[in-house]
């Protein structure tokens, strides 16, 4: 089960679901068949805008074979992996690890505590009678909370599934198609203070006889999905002074067969004594729900709808996934008390029907004197807001393109790419933020296409 | 499982730490101290005195066994008034004990001393005296031993008094060590 969540949670964080075209735009989603995930209206609609082809490069493995970001040392360089001149860094690690369809240039480091006065990274814990203070050299608090991934279980997503990592379309004629997919993600990872520790942090002061605790969370699934679908195109609407309108709409049923589903939790707990001291050692506190096909059973069915209209080369687009849906995960809970004590039990986990995600966008296609140029802009809801804005400009088989974005801080992209007969690549530069220490990574991802 | 999802916890809370990274903890031990006990005036007297006043056991410091503590540092300010006719003679030193050892002062139970230091002060004088003392590997390393091998350890500050009479303050006190987790890999 291990080896299959690792395989899994590989297979999302390479993120290689996105496309390298879309990231050079900043992450921007554009109208057309590529989004009817988002927008089932788009089955029915042409391809004005062009699309990602390419299969994504998961070169980040390169950005593994660092020194600092290197776990695999620990077993053949031990001294090397533990030493305090280049050793391992667990941040540089784990900024790799999760984007491993990009290349960091300037992976997240612990770097940044460095103290210039002892030549090593330093974080200060200190207690007095008002208090504990976490800092860095400089006395500035680090910041105890932090977020990675995006979770979405199925307590607050309802029968959402993540985007598919692939899926296989047919037709079936008539407006009607079907599609398979796998899907693996909703991956998330957030450590958290409680509301005692965030109120000893911001005032500096800790009570006598009370509990702190830091939460970590993480959850994640995946399975199979089975989408069967109908779009069409509506009469032409006029619009006076403008031209004719396209409109499309669309609708789609998705069933899907969990093959794994994870929530754990934990809590590190520091409990202070009559004279507000935490000098006790902390206690540990920890919640485990799993399910896999022989050890539990996920299923989930729902309703996504969609309209789309198009005029002279301008586009818009209005998804909504989720409409209805039901989700159920049955499997094992375990928990583990504060004296040790583990409890394992039958346990399922269950949603809301009405959950839905929005995902709206628009696009422009325009002729230059030399070239064209693609341009658009979205903006999506599903529990987090996120934006992009974005465009192409097409020169022959050549593409530059350029974008910025909101995804829980921003981001922007700079891409390159080369569609010629028969093959495509394209590259793109992408930031995303750094976990903890703060700041802006860059990464490189590269994706190659061939068509016959 | 209980070590498993406490070790992967830990680990993300120090997701921000490599190889080289130090934890510098600090205590600020006269923040921890009742004032009342920091201080003590006398008349025509030679004596010890120890600091906190509470008991002969000096201050719990609550630290727990490290055996990735590095190193450390003591260090405060003891305040000295002589309100007397002659002068203020004696010497101080900070003691250590281990957590089980109820008088930090009888060099039995494991309690010791560092860095003794005398003083001299003309009536009417009053001092601020230093205490600043390294603990590492080779310097003091019986504190450095006491640090990484036992749940807290006490700490008082004692003080030899040959007076007609003053004041003894200790104003300032901390003990800080500087741990590397990576340091627990061999």
């Amino acid at each position: 089960m291990i080896a299959g969540s690792v395989a899994l949670f590989v297979l999302s964080t390479a993120g290689l679901a996105q496309g390298v075209r879309s990231l050079g735009m900043g992450g921007l989603v554009l109208p057309g068949p590529a989004a009817s995930y988002l927008n089932p209206a788009y089955a029915a609609f042409p391809s004005l805008y062009g699309s990602d082809q390419g299969l994504r490069l998961p070169i980040g493995l390169l950005g593994l074979l660092r020194g600092e970001a290197n776990p695999l040392r620990f077993f053949y360089d031990r001294a090397g992996f533990a030493s305090p001149n280049g050793g391992f860094d667990a941040l540089t690690f784990y900024d790799q690890f999760t984007h491993l369809g990009e290349f960091l240039i300037n992976p997240a480091s612990s770097n940044a505590f460095v103290n210039p006065a002892t030549g090593y990274p330093e974080i200060n814990l200190e207690y007095s009678a008002s208090g504990v203070q976490l800092t860095d050299y400089l006395g500035r608090p680090i910041n105890l909370s932090l977020s990675l991934g995006q979770p979405t279980g199925v307590r607050s997503s309802g029968a959402l599934t993540p985007a598919p990592l692939f899926s296989i379309p047919f037709g079936l004629g008539g407006g009607f198609y079907g599609d398979v997919g796998l899907f693996a993600g909703g991956f998330g990872l957030g450590v958290a203070p409680d509301a005692n520790l965030r109120r000893a942090i911001a005032s500096g002061r800790l009570d006598p006889d009370t509990d702190y605790a830091l939460t970590g969370s993480a959850s994640g699934q995946a399975g199979i999905s089975l989408g069967f679908g109908f779009a069409t195109a509506l009469p032409s609407l006029p619009i006076p002074e403008f031209g004719t309108a396209n409109i499309y709409v669309g609708a789609r049923g998705e069933a899907f067969y969990g093959l794994g589903y994870f929530e754990g939790s934990g809590r590190a707990i520091f409990r202070t004594d009559g004279s507000g001291l935490p000098n006790q050692a902390p206690q540990f506190e920890s919640t485990l729900f799993y399910s896999y096909p022989g050890a539990g059973f996920g299923f989930g069915i729902r309703a996504d709808g969609g309209v789309a209209l198009e005029s002279q080369g301008i586009a818009a687009g209005l998804g909504v996934r989720n409409l209805l849906g039901l989700a159920s995960w049955s499997g094992t809970q375990i928990a583990v008390a504060r004296d040790g004590t583990s409890t394992t039990s039958s346990s399922s986990r269950g949603g809301p029907v009405f959950a839905p995600a929005f995902f709206l966008n628009a696009a422009a296609r325009q002729a230059l004197e030399v070239g064209e140029v693609v341009y658009g802009a979205d903006l999506g809801y599903d529990g987090r807001f996120t934006t992009h804005i974005g465009g192409e400009y097409i020169l022959g088989p050549g593409r530059v393109r350029a974008g910025l974005g909101w995804e829980d801080g921003l981001k922007f992209g700079l891409g390159a790419g080369f569609s010629g007969a028969g093959f495509l690549a394209d590259a793109a530069l992408t930031t995303h933020q750094a976990p903890i220490v703060g700041g802006t990574v860059f990464g490189i991802a590269l994706s190659i296409g061939f068509s016959f | 499982m209980k070590k498993l999802l406490a070790i992967s916890l830990v680990a993300l809370v120090l997701a921000g730490c490599s190889a080289a990274t130090r934890y510098n903890v600090a205590v600020n031990i006269a923040s921890l101290i009742p004032e009342a006990q920091r201080s003590q005036s006398f008349g025509s007297t030679t004596q010890n005195l120890v600091f906190p006043t509470s008991g002969s056991g000096g201050f719990l410091v609550p630290l727990p066994a490290l055996e990735i503590v590095e190193g450390g540092r003591i260090s405060g300010t003891v305040r000295l008034t002589n309100t007397g006719n002659t002068n203020f003679t004696g010497s101080y030193a900070v003691r250590m004990a281990p957590p089980g050892d109820t008088d930090i002062s009888d060099n039995q139970g494991g309690d010791f001393s560092l860095d003794a230091t005398s003083f001299d002060l003309a009536p009417g004088a009053t001092q601020d005296l230093p205490i600043n003392i390294q603990i590492s590997p080779t310097v003091n390393a019986n504190a450095l031993q006491l640090i990484q091998r036992q749940n807290g350890f006490r700490m008082a500050l004692r003080i030899n008094v040959n007076s007609t009479g003053g004041s003894v303050t200790l104003s300032a006190a901390r003990v800080s060590v500087t741990a590397r987790p990576f340091a627990a890999i061999k």
